[in-house]
């Protein structure tokens, strides 16, 4: 049994709020984990691509705190207590009020105390506002108690890093348009360049909806610190890092970043007043059938010699990243396709076979670390224990359960270009996905002499509107070639 | 029917009747009585909640209404002071007409004025003053208050309402198609109540904005003579919220509440005031031994004292509402 008890001031209470907004854009479930000298809110993407995870110190950050863990053993490992809640249950509670509007609401200060006694079957935790005037809010809400997972992020894997003020890359961002789903960030010659994407089709008969990129160069001495590698690229998700940024410039803080290559995580951290914030971002992974790319850059119609596709058994993780390769090659193909050309094709996968699309261990999901899930922890992982591609092993809780009920909604915002194929698992490729119409109908003929060529002509067939037809190169072609 | 018509009034605040009607916009029909002392607007929801705007004849600057020519038989004389309780005493002097309409279509018609300068005054007003400082915004203000004006003519039983909006040398005229009345009988409160709290709505307000984070279900209203005074409470499938009010003479202008009471309420209903409880200055919350709640508002615009009156029956656990 252990019982929680802290006190709030109103800014402190405010604090949390943001936190919450914050959190709530990465999944619907905030986690929370108590111990003796910080309580950390966190959550983690269903698709568990990204992390976020915010530390309140107890001594800075609250009025009063205490943490009492009655009958846990000490000597092995430091009592903590976690649980998960609604994020829109917590949201209720500490949502924004407008204190100065009306002053009818003014708080004085948040009281949040839990128990976790196993003689009570019921799970709440008790927050009470207390307001001017003898006003009291009190709100009693259920959680449920489930272990936490967080990445371990090893920052001496990460060579590439900068920092900035968040006020300030908050106005960077602002370049991006709402429907921009990836960012892009590289150095080139010495200037930090950040580019938006998406590989958004409305559906599969029409052509790419936002084919736009959008690109900034920045001169690096608008950064406090830009320690990044030249044509280092990596992709990660914009919502996210919007997300990210709105939180730390509403702090008026300085963010700093840390990332090795693609394909590997990417963390951005930033402290304000007895926070701690960590967000680790999967980065997406170079094997690129893209679509978008492959429909820009087609200039020569030769297939380059790519490196075969990675394939990962059973089915896939349904992850977030498209497949992407080079930010550079992308951004300068809309200005000049002759630079991107020897760029493009070493990664580039030939559009002209039937493509194996398959996703990559894109989350963050590759190591069980229950109890490891502190910031602390993070460095004290040897670096060979990394696995390339993430940072996870999908725990084995409930939680993956359910979390995976609401896989669908992130899958269809990241992912309308392709389906399922429910068909796939009977076959030979448990993991392969078969992308329709992704063969230009004039090149078909030469190219799909190789492998597999009835077998895929039956699953084209089979699949019919199941698998979201991207564009067809020859109307990319008609488009771009000009 | 022949002219004079039943009812003929002129308005140059139709902004302040668009904010009193929008308080029960909630709802498409609306049950208009016309008589002398000025106009009841009243919707029902559900049969268990009712919402009752009085727009006095004081918003009008001219208001004719010749309430005896109407023969024909009213089917509910109660009906009457029932929409107008306060005119108990002296409610039989005048017969009213009473018709339905559609409240949507009623509001949109005046919104043709009123929406827009309101959203003038919202939005622009700030820069108004600053780009055009020499204009003084009160002045300004007030102009754009009287530039419109709205003339209701009611022939009488079968006519339709027509509403002439006119603005400069515009005139707008719109022609509502009248409906049979129906016969709602108004919530009455049974005497003694068991509490009558009054408070200011910006409270109540916060309150019911407080318990719809959890979008709840039902509201659960208790009042008790201890601590806790007042609160208002809800219990939804994330856990429950309460908020309460301690008897302080700043908090609870008055609170007469003998004995402790508790009542539940359709949350969604409660809400459907929120609209009132936003503009208003002064809420009183009434509740009788059966149940009944009112919440009646005070609301002033123009130094015009208006009241919007919100009528509930309570939700019985037991047997449901069958609504």
């Amino acid at each position: 049994m252990s019982s929680l008890k802290f006190v709030l001031s109103a800014s402190a209470s405010q604090r949390v709020h943001d936190i919450l907004s914050c959190l709530s854009k990465f999944s619907e479930y905030v986690c929370l984990e108590a111990r003796r000298n910080r309580f950390t809110l966190s959550a983690l993407n269903s698709t568990k691509s990204a992390y976020g995870g915010i530390s309140l110190s107890s001594g800075e950050f609250f009025e009063s705190y205490s943490f009492e863990a009655i009958g846990s053993n000490e000597s092995t490992e430091p009592p903590r207590f976690t649980c998960r809640l609604y994020s829109k249950a917590l949201l209720a509670a500490f949502r924004q009020r407008y204190s100065d509007s009306k002053g009818s609401s003014a708080i004085d200060r948040c009281e949040v105390s839990f128990e976790d006694d196993p003689s009570r079957p019921e799970c709440r935790i008790l927050v009470q506002l207390v307001c001017g005037h003898g006003v009291l809010k009190t709100y009693k809400l259920t959680y449920e108690e489930v272990e936490v997972m967080a990445p371990v992020f090893d920052k001496g894997q990460a060579p590439n890093r900068w920092t900035v003020q968040a006020r300030l890359m908050k106005e960077y961002m602002e370049h991006f348009g709402p429907k921009a789903e990836g960012l892009d960030i590289t150095s080139n010659n010495g200037r930090a360049v950040f580019t938006s994407f998406t590989e958004k089709v409305t559906d599969g008969k029409e052509i790419l909806k936002l084919p736009m990129h959008t690109s900034i160069a920045l001169d690096t001495s608008g950064f406090d610190d830009w320690l990044a590698e030249d044509k280092v690229n990596v992709a990660i998700s914009l919502k996210d890092m919007k997300a990210i940024i709105m939180h730390a410039a509403s702090l008026n803080t300085t963010i700093s970043t840390f990332y090795s290559e693609a394909g590997r995580p990417f963390q951005v951290t930033y402290d304000h007043e007895g926070m701690r914030c960590q967000f680790t971002l999967m980065t997406m992974t170079q094997v690129s059938n893209s679509q978008t790319f492959a429909a820009i850059t087609r200039v020569n119609n030769r297939p380059a010699p790519g490196p075969t596709p990675l394939h990962t058994p059973g089915p896939a993780p349904r992850s977030s990243a498209p497949l992407f390769r080079a930010g550079a090659s992308q951004r300068d193909s809309t200005q000049s396709q002759q630079a991107i050309q020897g760029d493009y094709e070493e990664s580039y996968r030939p559009q002209t076979q039937p493509v194996q699309t398959q996703f990559q261990v894109n989350t963050l999901t590759q190591r069980i670390l229950p109890h490891q899930s502190s910031p602390q922890a993070i460095s004290q992982v040897p670096p060979s224990q990394h696995v390339p591609q993430g940072l996870f092993l999908p725990y084995d809780t409930e939680d993956e359960d359910s979390d995976d009920d609401d896989l669908g909604k992130g899958l269809e915002e990241w992912e309308p270009r392709l389906r399922w194929d429910s068909g796939c698992n009977d076959n030979a490729m448990p993991s392969i996905l078969v992308v329709r119409d992704q063969i230009a109908p004039g090149i078909r003929v030469d190219e799909r002499e190789d492998e597999k060529e009835s077998e895929e002509e039956e699953e084209e067939e089979d699949m019919g509107p199941m698998v979201g037809p991207t564009q067809q190169v020859s109307q990319a072609r008609g488009l771009f070639d000009f | 029917m022949n002219c004079p018509p039943t009812f003929i009034a002129e308005t140059t605040s139709i902004r302040q009747i668009l904010s009193l009607l929008r308080c029960i916009g909630f709802l498409s029909k609306v049950q208009v009585q016309i008589n002398s002392d000025g106009l009841t607007f009243m919707v029902e929801d559900s049969r268990v909640m009712q919402g009752n705007v009085f727009v006095d004849k004081k918003l009008f600057t001219q208001y004719v209404f010749n309430g005896l020519s109407n023969d024909r038989p009213l089917p509910n004389p109660e009906g009457l002071g029932n929409d107008h309780p306060a005119d108990d005493d002296n409610g039989d002097s005048e017969k009213g007409v009473s018709f339905g309409i559609s409240l949507s279509a009623l509001l949109e018609c005046l919104q043709i004025f009123g929406a827009e300068t309101a959203t003038r005054e919202r939005w622009n007003q700030p820069a108004l003053s600053s780009t055009m400082a020499t204009r003084p915004a009160a002045l300004g203000t007030e102009q754009e208050r009287k530039s419109g004006k709205c003339t209701l003519i009611y022939q009488g039983e079968g006519y339709p309402l027509q509403v002439v909006l006119e603005e400069d040398n515009l005139s707008t005229s719109c022609t509502l198609t009248t409906y049979e009345p129906d016969d709602v009988e108004e919530f009455l409160l049974d005497q003694p109540l068991t509490k009558k709290i009054i408070m200011k709505a910006d409270w109540l307000y916060d309150a019911i904005q407080e318990l719809d984070g959890s979008s709840p279900d039902r509201l659960i209203i208790s009042a008790s003579p201890r601590h806790p005074f007042f609160s208002l409470s809800s219990t939804g499938p994330m856990g429950s919220t309460s908020v309460e009010f301690s008897n302080e003479r700043s908090l609870l202008e008055t609170f007469q509440v003998p004995t402790p009471v508790q009542n539940i309420y359709k949350f969604h209903l409660i809400k459907h005031a929120a609209r009132a409880m936003a503009i208003a200055t002064k809420v009183s919350i009434r509740g009788d031994s059966r149940g009944i709640l009112s919440l009646q508002f005070m609301i002033t615009i123009n130094k015009v004292m208006s009241f919007v009156d919100f009528r509930y029956l309570p939700f019985q656990d037991d047997s449901d509402n069958d609504d």
